[in-house]
């Protein structure tokens, strides 16, 4: 059940009206049965894993809460990283670790085969993972409580508008403020529809379909037209032509699934916190990362980043701590090489900035932001070529291609003006977005300036879906 | 719970309504304009018509571009002394799901009887495998008189079923491809591009064809038993394309079993590359000569010439 399928949408017309008819406690409950419906619509069999992870994370939260601090409460707390990364393991990364193990040891000469297993990745596990580890650590860490109930807890878990692509919301524990309204306080009490939540949930809802439909899935179109084509028939201007429309792609497709959660847990009376921030405007990696999938970034940096010591232990120990925690990062969205690189090039390219204190912030000009911003940009997307890429043969034929034979054809030209067509738009609703500081302040704005940007983006919607629709990207981490 | 606790959201929301009333009528308006496939579609009743007005024996052709750029009728009956009254119909982009819902709404209470329906295709375009396109089945071919049948057998997703009855009730809905197409058309290179694309969608789809096994023709049974039905004979022709392919076994006992006919025109008239300058499509020069050598193909089956003198089906 996809956000962009109508099938999504006759659901959630059934359970909008029958949810606020219902009381609280009732509340609670439908939603998570319909929770579990909208999971269960994918594969039913993930439904146990689900909830087995949420029944080990609901007793285990009680007993570090009860636990006396030190050694014990730990035990629980590890008890609670290594079945969860356990599970991760074996859906998500065993089948590469035993590809690449038995490639290492057969090429040592040992005659090793190690059994590979047919699994289904279940969808979103990294995603309901982290956030239920994170409530373990909260109360482990004396910042917040146990939730009052287990199905409070059951539905923070799978609260559906987030479920299977984030963003990763944490409990609501104290020094989160900056991560808005944490999602177990607002289950936990009665929600309220407030004035204006109509208003900013259309404005989710269609910005976030305009994104993946309009632009994720034409992008989606030109990435696949030219990474699968033979890279001797390319020419650099064609290859960096694909990587600008994959950062397009990803982005719209990522935050677009985030913007609908959000719109569709408002109309519930439930904040989501802001995935991203207009993360093409960074002028920094550090910039770019509290701008990009922040919910991750975020979580990465509290749970693990600042674990290993964050930059409180000298300069090399910092550099250390940031490498990890991107490698690591990469390694969340799935098992590759070039994933891992991935998060390897931004963890370098944080390091970079700070050894030379780029990343400061500092007054500047126009243009002074307007070159940061665009350097930026071209190393977030060499960062995507490594994502995207199926190989480290093609990013090196992509490279080559672009530093050699940068020639402009009519098919990268059609490709680039097709980019800007389809994302200028919206490029320029983002400055727009960036100069007030406020995601949603277009939902304050007088009526005509939403009219005409609700009517251009319900065209496009229309009159420009991509000739075939795609899952979102991110359901596969 | 008020939805609506702004009377500036209302206005917005009207402000959208009132637009796409506008659009709506003013796609209506120049409907016709905005492709000749449309304008084809829209006079296909008129086609019809027209056959009686013509002497017997009746002719249809029905496919889709490769009918209209291969098959010239008044080549056939250069060759064909005493040619039967012929006429084409063929929309743009089209396989059998739209070929039979076009038979079904166009040609079922067609009075009088064409003598003969002609079925021109390529490749894989008469098995199961064949894309939905939903928008246009909503709104040209299948329609809302035919719906429950599209609903039973072929659109049978949820999200496809209310699309097909968006482009049934909607001009802007049906033809959104087209639009499209009209506006990324200014784009400089666009077309080679859209080929690009599309090139990379059809490998896809074939490979999940591909992926299917051995090709089903319920679809092909259902056009054959309808055309039974009412009596009307049906006969298919294999259109040559740069690259031969195979006409698959399975295909041909469907149209024996069916009581239809099979010409497969490949290699009949002696083609090259050169003509099909598009990869895909006859030439101007090359259709002359190929509808010539189809013209004696047709003169010369007995199936054809039973059919065109109303005599019983085998």
């Amino acid at each position: 059940m996809l956000f962009n399928s109508w099938t999504f949408w006759i659901f959630f017309a059934l359970v909008l009206p029958t949810y606020w008819l219902l009381p609280f406690r009732a509340q609670t409950r439908f939603l998570l049965a319909a929770s579990y419906l909208f999971y269960g619509w994918w594969d039913w069999r993930f439904l146990p894993l689900i909830a087995f992870s949420t029944v080990m994370d609901f007793c285990l939260g009680n007993l570090v809460a009860a636990a006396p601090e030190g050694a014990p409460r730990q035990r629980y707390v590890q008890i609670s990283v290594v079945v969860n990364l356990l599970l991760l393991g074996i859906f998500k990364y065993y089948n590469f670790f035993a590809q690449e193990v038995t490639g290492a040891l057969n090429g040592l000469g040992l005659s090793v085969s190690l059994p590979f297993v047919e699994l289904v990745l279940p969808v979103g596990i990294s995603f309901y993972t982290f956030q239920s580890m994170s409530y373990v650590f909260d109360i482990a860490r004396g910042v917040t409580k146990p939730a009052t109930n287990f199905w409070n807890f059951a539905l923070y878990v799978s609260f559906f508008p987030h479920l299977v692509a984030g963003p990763i919301m944490r409990s609501g524990a104290k020094g989160q403020d900056e991560l808005g309204r944490g999602l177990l306080k607002q289950l936990e009490v009665p929600r309220t529809w407030i004035q204006g939540s109509f208003a900013i949930g259309l404005y989710f809802i269609l910005i976030g379909l305009f994104k993946k439909v309009v632009i994720g899935d034409n992008m989606a179109a030109l990435v696949d037209t030219i990474f699968r084509e033979d890279t001797s028939t390319l020419t650099g201007a064609e290859c960096l032509a694909a990587i600008y429309a994959f950062a397009w792609q990803i982005y719209a497709d990522f935050s677009g699934y985030s913007s609908i959660a959000q719109g569709i847990a408002k109309w519930m009376g439930v904040d989501l916190m802001h995935n991203f921030r207009t993360p093409y405007l960074a002028m920094s990696p550090s910039d770019f990362w509290r701008r990009w999938h922040i919910s991750l970034s975020t979580w990465l940096r509290d749970y693990l980043y600042i674990s290993l010591g964050g930059n409180r232990a000298g300069e090399s120990a910092t550099y250390r701590n940031m490498m990890i925690t991107m490698v690591l990062g990469g390694l969340w969205h799935g098992a590759n090489w070039t994933f891992l690189l991935w998060g390897f090039f931004h963890g370098a390219l944080l390091c970079v900035y700070r050894l030379f204190s780029w990343g400061q912030s500092i007054s500047v000009t126009l243009a002074g932001r307007a070159w940061r911003v665009v350097l930026m940009f071209h190393f977030v997307c060499f960062g995507w070529l490594l994502f995207r890429a199926e190989s480290m043969s093609q990013v090196a034929a992509f490279v080559g291609l672009i530093l050699t034979d940068f020639r402009m054809t009519p098919l990268a030209m059609s490709m680039l003006a097709l980019i800007a067509f389809y994302t200028l738009p919206l490029f320029l609703l983002e400055i727009w977005v960036d100069s007030r500081k406020d995601m949603t302040f277009l939902t304050r704005e007088a009526w005509p300036k939403r009219a005409v940007v609700y009517i251009y983006f319900l065209l496009m919607l229309v009159f420009f879906p991509a000739p075939t629709a795609h899952e979102f990207i991110y359901f596969q981490f | 719970m008020n939805l609506f606790t702004s009377s500036s959201e209302l206005k917005v929301i009207a402000a959208v309504v009132l637009v796409f009333g506008a659009v709506e009528l003013g796609i209506r308006a120049i409907e016709d304009k905005l492709s000749i496939d449309v304008k084809h579609i829209h006079a296909i009743p008129s086609i019809i018509a027209g056959l009686d007005r013509q002497p017997a024996p009746h002719v249809v052709f029905l496919g889709n571009s490769l009918t209209r750029t291969s098959i010239r009728t008044e080549a056939i009956e250069e060759v064909w002394p005493a040619a039967p009254s012929m006429v084409r119909i063929h929309p743009d982009d089209t396989t059998l799901l739209d070929w039979y819902y076009t038979y079904q709404r166009y040609l079922g209470k067609a009075k009088p009887r064409p003598n003969l329906i002609v079925v021109s295709f390529v490749r894989s375009q008469l098995d199961d495998n064949q894309e939905l396109h939903v928008d246009r089945l909503g709104s040209h071919f299948a329609g809302f008189q035919f719906a429950c049948e599209a609903f039973e057998h072929d659109v049978r997703e949820t999200g496809d079923r209310i699309e097909f009855m968006l482009a049934g009730a909607f001009r802007a809905m049906a033809n959104r491809e087209r639009v499209q197409y009209r506006i990324l058309a200014s784009v400089p290179g666009y077309k080679e591009l859209a080929n690009a694309v599309n090139r990379g969608v059809r490998v896809k789809e074939g490979k999940l064809a591909s992926q299917s096994g051995v090709p089903s023709y319920t679809r092909l049974h259902r056009f054959l038993a309808a055309a039974g039905a009412r009596g009307d004979r049906v006969l298919f022709v294999a259109i040559p394309l740069p690259r031969p392919y195979k006409v698959a076994g399975e295909l041909r006992d469907a149209i024996q079993e069916g009581g239809a006919n099979l010409i497969d025109m490949q290699g009949v008239e002696p083609l090259t590359r050169q003509d099909f300058p598009d990869g895909y499509h006859l030439s101007e020069e090359a259709a002359p000569r190929f509808s010539r050598a189809l013209g004696r193909a047709m003169m010369e089956n007995e199936f054809v010439q039973a059919a065109l003198r109303g005599g019983a089906k085998h």
